[in-house]
């Protein structure tokens, strides 16, 4: 690449300045002189189809597209150059010569045809001849095809390959009758479409439109959130008309996502307006069943048996779980509730059962609970190492951007027991057993470390314990590494090799480093080698976790944890402590309350009377769910607050109706810390209230007032009690957010952590030793396979809220995959019925025969209570942080004889077996 | 067509050029003559290409398709020069005598008749291919003759009817003989020994021994060659680019433009079929200038003599040591893989050129970035046709003055001019730049073989402008043809005599440029067809305001067309257009001739 250099040119009479990779549109644009186009969009790599854009440059031997043409010093540029806008005018009286005058005429703010062409004046076209008609396409649940209207400019296509990467669509014939196909010119619903909707934003006619909305049409808001889904924080753009959301956009300016969303964030939005959305307080009768019942009478009811329990049992037979899900000014109001009000720790959230070794981890080892960098950093490491983590599947918007980086050039090294789509697009691919992680990052590390790969400089100066550690690390030889984990010790040097010489690298992972029995260890084992190589602290490089939840950086964040205050400060810290008791006006416990798991067993064992869940459903999502069961049934008092009746419900003793994410105000912290706000787009249903409302209302009757008017206040205080978040306010935040740390109210945010020291307490990261460790199960011969559990595209966890959308008749079911030997070896054949069995239960669902799995190893999302694959997880967990061992349980798989056919998938792109390997 | 799909390509870093999934589908065409939802999706799979894609591969050239051929195809010529003789008789006696219409599969799926634009007979027109073989000098005799014959293959007989072989002539006049070198004196220069013995190889060799990468461009700067292929790019400029652009880069190619696709010009197939180690060196050198160490043929598959000729030359070359690793023991390696085509006129633009070469539809990319810069796989590519290097062995050995010595203006050298088969004497004819078209015409040419007066000649294929009587003394030359609304193009020379009605050629360019537009700027791939409506509109009518109203909205189109197509195809059908309506006006709108 050559130096960017400056250009002078002149544009329409002015006098401008320029960068030489700019074109004369970018120009343009950035000096607002409105230049048509149809082709164009600045998403995507300039492409010079429609020649709509021509303007008039002096010398040149004739008009230019001003799309593709880049700016040369002492360029004259016209865009009103008359010759120039005949020609365009003539190309747009050629479009219009084959496309419908109703689609023309039709109101709408979306149709930029329709501008164009009564920006020249155009109603219709003097040329007659060949018109296409084409059969409309209606089978995909949320893309509507009417080809007839289709201009043939290419954007759906280029958006599909440059913004999405899934190449379901392409040009087909040629001449006059090139057209665009998806798959071999079937349906979108057959092709290898992942229903992103990159296609339908940029589409420029009515030709890819929602299916349900005719979104192209009118709206009377657009409101800018945040994404209530992954940890990834897509910005995005609510349409919303008469009280109701018409469609969901990505935002073009979106910090995390730059215009781009996924299946979820774009259509899954449904759920809000379900019919079954819980739109009244609900309480039991005597019989069991449920009553509608008043606010009054609700909050009247939970307060008061509260109260009871807590003067019969003390204050600590009370628990909460916060949400993940919920925004950082309710997890710090529910925190505050109960340990101000209450007077307990015990409020947890669901980082307990994923990334709680992340925080714990991280903090041990560099010193701050977050990822170094942030997803902007995809686009500038040279080598991404992606271990634990099915991004394309559960952070669409970054496995895009993965994959995009790879495209470009970047390196790509995956670590997955399961082929993950990645994986065949990886350089080096690590096909590990479950449970041997942290033998395959010792493993590297000593690759690193025996073949002169360690940046010995940046070792010396900000790490401690080199000598101890190198020792250490001289036994995970690669060949023991091989007996260990099944990984090929020649693979493991090349991708050892592939990390350290190809910088800046970059790690990312997920929830299969941390859902292990050696979640901790994980983490830091994997920190090891970004420390060892001098990846931390510039652009491209870092540990950079991807959180499974939109807010499980925030919840936790904000204290809603029972061993810390704001900012993992312990409560045993007395002057924390102290900072937060003068502030709050109580008396704050300093022993560390219940973690979930143990709240479960002081439940079962009589000593926990009541617990609050708050937008979780626990009873389908944690593991052992017949101990989790259990442990519900033996409360007094459980209060359901959720926007649904879930399955955690069915144990409760009243239900507090909530607000999605569309409803109400706060921020969301995302995985690359970034705070950014939810807005209001829509108001609750029914008698439903902003979550907010019902914390603090609750408060007060528990006879604790918070001063709080509104979530700005909130975040006020969470502000003034926390130095990492002292510069944020719901005022500074923006469109962009902020990433903290930002310590001032003139601060910019922090995108990448340790720049010069690390934040442990001598400012040095922690080279961290330790042996790997058999997993809490192993194969026997009982239960010969291993079961990884994880996700599916278009669902996302309990599926509450994706199962209640259109995303159902993408992805029907959880599968169980299994390899096609073990398949072959059982009789199971594809789509079978078959039960999976564990020690502690069985289930049933269709197999799924794919090589995406090794043999041996069976996989299955959670995504379907009727499946309830948490009946057959185990209560194994990593014993620092109690983080359940998720992806390691051993079970048996028998076929169920008889017919149980699958119900039909209504779209390719999201059959698990899609994207298997040859 | 992204972006992206040709980084995706890259990645899987396919080199394998031959087995790409363009050529499994030209496989898969060729065993079962259609291509079938099972077949993309296997091709998909096993080429690692997004099935969509692989699909728009299948749907885009004209040897591939999803529709089911005849067991025999026979490929129809619709080149001009086809269309100069029989005014596209020969279409219809082909149609009588196989019972099949043009772009049809008989009922019995016997047979089918497909159109191809040129397969370089221009000198014995008009053509047809069946199977490899080429007949040409059709008659309708001949015609009826072939299709009993065909009758017979069809129930198990072999083809009994012989090819004639319709060998130009090859002449070299007013200058010396570069590019005819070999061809002129009638050697087999198809032999590796003999060719070496004719001199090909020695400028390569005496680069590789004497001079210095950075000296080669410097005599190729001094020849001021400039491409022959139609644009007449300085090759040196291009060069310097390149070479530039490849220091920086982990790899860098040189492409031969082998697609010849202008109807009328025939020089490329016998070059590649008659001397085709010439061209090989051509590359080689340019490999060496540039800092490439590997080199790709892209040859038309209407010409199916010259791509096993070319693999024969490279597999001799290779093991006579000219191509290959540490080639004479310079140290410099170099190789080459040709590959074929699969129907498309557009694939002789470079940038489609190169996304055929990467198994892509051959849709044309907006420039910048040249494929200098970024070309093959988005890495640095030299792009040349065949002729331009067939000037390149001359040009080493006897240094860049002694060529620049040959001319005018800024044509230097020479020009083979491919001279069509309504001539007297049909040929191909090296002749200085600068040398009077008139004199090639009537003074080599023999002037129109009906005796009659030349009425138009269009120089440069399809897409060049058509000269009347007037401007034949325009000396032959890139800027000198310019400069009266014509193109040299690529030196196909097509004539008709008075006997032509003009608006039928408007009509046969128009059809050309809608049948082969790669359908990605809106004015070629709307305009063409429009424009073919308005033509055929105004050959019908017999009302006078309406022929009137469709040339003013012609003239328009025209403008339209020129100004804003993406590459020549869309942007220079409106040059003999307007030729038309400029010398030919009144007949153009239904007056007399």
């Amino acid at each position: 690449m050559s130096e960017r250099k400056l250009v002078r040119l002149k544009i329409d009479g002015r006098d401008v300045v320029a960068s030489d990779r700019a074109t004369i549109l970018d120009v343009a644009r950035r000096e607002k002189i409105f230049v048509p186009t149809l082709c164009y969009d600045p998403k995507l790599a300039a492409f010079g189809a429609c020649r709509v854009c021509m303007v008039g440059v002096e010398g040149a031997r004739g008009p230019v597209a001003a799309c593709t043409t880049p700016v040369r010093e002492g360029m004259v540029v016209d865009t009103r150059d008359p010759v120039a806008t005949r020609v365009a005018k003539g190309v747009v009286e050629l479009v219009l010569s084959d496309y419908p005058k109703e689609a023309l005429e039709r109101e709408g703010d979306r149709n930029e045809l329709r501008q164009v062409a009564a920006h020249f004046g155009l109603q219709k076209s003097r040329y007659s001849g060949e018109r296409h008609a084409y059969a409309k396409d209606d089978r995909h649940p949320y893309i509507k095809v009417d080809m007839n209207e289709c201009i043939v400019c290419g954007r759906c296509v280029r958006a599909c390959d440059e913004v999405q990467g899934a190449f379901a669509l392409s040009y087909a014939g040629r001449g006059f009758s090139t057209r665009i196909v998806a798959g071999i010119e079937s349906s979108f619903a057959d092709s290898s479409c992942v229903s992103c909707g990159a296609c339908v934003l940029t589409c420029p006619t009515g030709a890819l439109d929602e299916a349900a909305f005719k979104a192209k049409e009118t709206i009377d808001a657009k409101v800018t959130t945040t994404c209530a889904y992954c940890g990834v924080g897509c910005s995005l753009e609510v349409n919303v008309r008469d009280d109701r959301v018409v469609s969901i956009d990505p935002a073009a300016e979106g910090p995390a996502n730059v215009g781009h969303t996924c299946v979820k964030g774009r259509f899954a939005h449904e759920y809000a307006r379900a019919a079954d959305r819980l739109t009244s307080p609900m309480l039991r009768r005597a019989d069991g069943s449920w009553r509608e019942a008043s606010w009054e009478e609700a909050m009247t009811f939970v307060s008061t048996r509260m109260n009871e329990i807590k003067r019969k049992h003390g204050p600590d037979a009370l628990a909460a779980i916060s949400s993940s899900r919920c925004t950082n000014e309710e997890n710090y109001v529910l925190m505050k509730l109960f340990r101000a009000a209450i007077g307990t720790n015990n409020i947890d959230n669901c980082s307990r059962v994923c990334h709680s070794p992340t925080s714990l981890g991280l903090i041990r080892s560099l010193g701050e609970s977050g990822g170094s960098n942030s997803f902007e950093d995809i686009d500038l490491t040279a080598c991404i190492l992606l271990t634990g983590a099915n991004p394309t599947e559960g952070h669409p918007v970054v496995g895009a951007r993965m994959k995009e980086a790879v495209l470009r050039g970047a390196k790509l090294i995956v670590i997955d027991p399961r082929r993950i789509e990645l994986s065949n697009l990886a350089d080096v691919y690590l096909q590990l057993r479950p449970g041997s992680n942290v033998a395959v990052y010792n493993g590297l590390a000593h690759v690193l470390v025996r073949d002169g790969l360690v940046d010995r400089a940046f070792v010396d100066a900000r790490a401690e314990q080199w000598e101890a550690y190198s020792d250490f690390i001289a036994t995970y030889d690669p060949k023991r590494v091989e007996e260990l984990s099944g990984v090929p010790a020649r693979d493991l040097e090349r991708a050892a090799h592939l990390y350290a010489k190809t910088p800046p690298a970059s790690l990312f992972y997920g929830l299969g480093v941390t859902e292990q029995s050696q979640g901790v260890s994980g983490v830091r084992t994997l920190a090891n080698l970004a420390i060892l190589t001098g990846n931390f602290g510039k652009r491209g490089a870092g540990s950079n976790p991807l959180r499974g939840q939109n807010n499980v950086q925030g919840s936790s964040d904000v204290g809603a944890l029972p061993t810390y205050l704001t900012m993992y400060r312990p409560m045993a810290n007395d002057e924390t402590r102290t900072l937060f008791e003068a502030k709050w006006g109580v008396t704050i416990k300093k022993e560390r309350g219940l973690m979930i798991p143990e709240m479960f067993q002081q439940a079962v064992d009589g000593k926990l009377r009541a617990m609050y869940v708050f937008g979780e459903d626990i009873a389908q999502t944690d593991p052992n769910v017949g101990h989790v069961e259990a442990a519900l049934r033996a409360l007094d008092l459980l209060v359901v607050h959720d926007i649904f009746e879930n399955a955690t419900a069915a144990f409760a003793h009243v239900l507090l109706p909530g607000s999605s994410f569309l409803e109400k105000t706060g921020t969301f912290t995302n995985a690359e810390r970034r705070v950014q706000m939810v807005r209001e787009a829509v108001s609750p249903p029914g008698h439903a209230r902003k979550d907010l409302d019902i914390l603090l209302e609750l408060s007060k009757r528990l006879g604790y007032e918070m001063p709080h008017r509104n979530a700005a206040d909130v975040m006020d205080e969470i502000a003034e009690l926390t130095p990492q978040m002292r510069g944020i306010s719901h005022e500074r935040l923006g469109t962009q957010g902020l990433q903290w740390p930002v310590p001032d109210k003139e601060h910019l945010g922090t995108p990448v952590l340790y720049l010069d020291r690390f934040l442990t307490e001598n400012g040095r990261a922690v080279l961290f030793p330790v042996d790997w460790e058999p997993p809490g199960e192993s194969a026997s011969e009982r239960f010969p396979f291993i079961l990884i559990t994880g996700r599916q595209l278009a669902h996302y966890n309990s599926g509450t809220q994706t199962r209640r959308t259109g995303n159902a008749e993408l992805q029907p079911a959880d599968l169980v995959e299994i390899h096609p030997d073990d398949a072959a070896f059982l009789g199971i054949s594809h789509h079978d019925m078959v039960e999976v069995t564990s020690e502690r239960g069985s289930v049933r669902t269709w197999a799924c025969v794919t090589t995406r799995v090794a043999r041996g190893n069976v996989f299955l999302s959670f995504h379907f209570p009727e499946v309830k694959t948490n009946l057959l997880t185990s209560g194994n967990s990593d014993p620092g942080t109690r983080c359940p061992e998720y992806k390691v349980t051993a079970v048996s798989v028998q076929k169920v004889p008889g017919e149980h056919p699958l119900p039909p998938m209504a779209a390719r792109g999201f059959r698990q077996d899609a994207h298997d390997a040859e | 067509m992204s972006h992206n799909l040709i980084q995706l390509r890259r990645h899987r870093a396919d080199f394998h050029l031959t087995d790409n999934a363009l050529a499994r589908l030209k496989r898969v065409m060729h065993e079962k003559r259609e291509i079938t939802p099972e077949d993309i999706a296997a091709i998909a799979r096993s080429t690692h290409q997004p099935e969509a894609a692989v699909y728009g591969v299948a749907t885009y050239y004209g040897d591939l398709g999803t529709k089911r051929r005849g067991r025999i195809r026979v490929k129809v010529c619709r080149g001009t020069s086809c269309f100069a003789t029989s005014g596209e008789s020969h279409v219809g006696w082909l149609e009588d005598a196989l019972g099949v219409k043009l772009d049809e599969t008989s009922d019995d799926g016997q047979v089918s008749l497909e159109g191809v634009y040129c397969l370089g007979f221009c000198n014995a027109s008009p053509a047809v291919e069946v199977g490899g073989r080429v007949y040409a000098g059709l008659t309708e005799e001949r015609v009826k003759t072939l299709a009993a014959d065909l009758s017979g293959a069809m129930h198990g007989a072999s083809l009994a009817l012989a090819d004639v072989a319709f060998v130009p002539r090859f002449e070299v006049h007013g200058g010396p003989a570069i590019v005819l070198e070999r061809l002129a004196k009638g050697v087999d220069a198809t032999r590796l020994s003999v060719a070496v013995e004719h001199q090909v190889f020695a400028g390569f060799a005496l680069a590789l021994a004497e001079r210095t990468p950075d000296e080669i461009l410097s005599e190729v700067e001094k020849s001021n060659l400039r491409g022959r292929g139609g644009a007449g790019f300085p090759t040196a400029t291009k060069w310097r680019f390149a070479a530039a652009n490849a220091r920086k880069s982990q790899e860098a190619y040189v492409v031969c433009n082998a697609d010849e696709g202008d109807p009328g010009s025939y020089i490329d197939k016998y070059l590649m079929e008659k001397d085709p180690f010439a061209v090989l060196e051509g590359m080689a050198i340019a490999g060496y200038a540039m800092g490439a160490t590997r080199g790709f043929v892209y040859v038309r598959s209407e010409y199916p003599l010259s791509t096993p000729s070319l693999q024969k030359a490279v597999a001799e070359a290779r093991a006579a040591g000219w191509l290959g690793t540490n080639i004479r023991g310079s140290g410099f390696s170099f190789d080459i893989d040709v590959v074929e085509g699969a129907g498309s006129y557009v694939c002789g633009e470079e940038t489609a050129l190169l996304r055929s070469l990467e198994g892509l539809r051959g849709m044309v990319t907006a420039r910048p970035p040249f494929p200098a810069e970024k070309g093959l796989f988005e890495r640095p590519t030299i792009v040349n046709n065949v002729e331009t290097l067939a000037n390149l062995g001359y040009i080493v050995r006897h240094g860049g003055e002694a060529y620049a010595n040959h001319g005018i203006g800024k044509s230097r050298g020479t020009k083979v001019l491919s001279i069509n088969e309504r001539f007297v004497r049909p040929g191909l004819y090296e002749v200085p730049f600068g040398t009077p078209l008139r004199e090639v015409l009537f003074t080599l040419g023999g002037g129109m073989k009906t005796g009659r007066p030349i009425k138009a000649v269009q120089v440069g294929g399809p897409l060049g402008g058509i000269l009347p009587d007037a401007l034949l003394d325009t000396p032959i030359g890139f800027d000198e043809f310019d400069r009266v609304g014509a193109l040299l193009g690529h030196g196909g020379v097509v004539a008709w005599d008075d006997s032509v009605d003009v608006r039928d050629v408007a009509i046969h360019l128009f059809e050309f440029c809608d049948a082969e537009s790669c359908g990605k700027c809106f004015p070629c791939r709307l305009g063409g067809r429009r424009g073919l409506e308005l033509v055929k509109h105004m050959r019908s009518s017999v009302d006078r305001a309406e022929i009137d109203a469709d040339a003013a909205l012609l003239t328009e189109l025209c403008e339209t067309m020129k100004l804003g197509s993406l590459c020549a195809h869309g942007g220079a059908i409106p040059i003999p257009i307007a030729s038309l309506l400029t010398h030919f006006g009144s007949e153009m709108l239904g007056g007399a001739r």
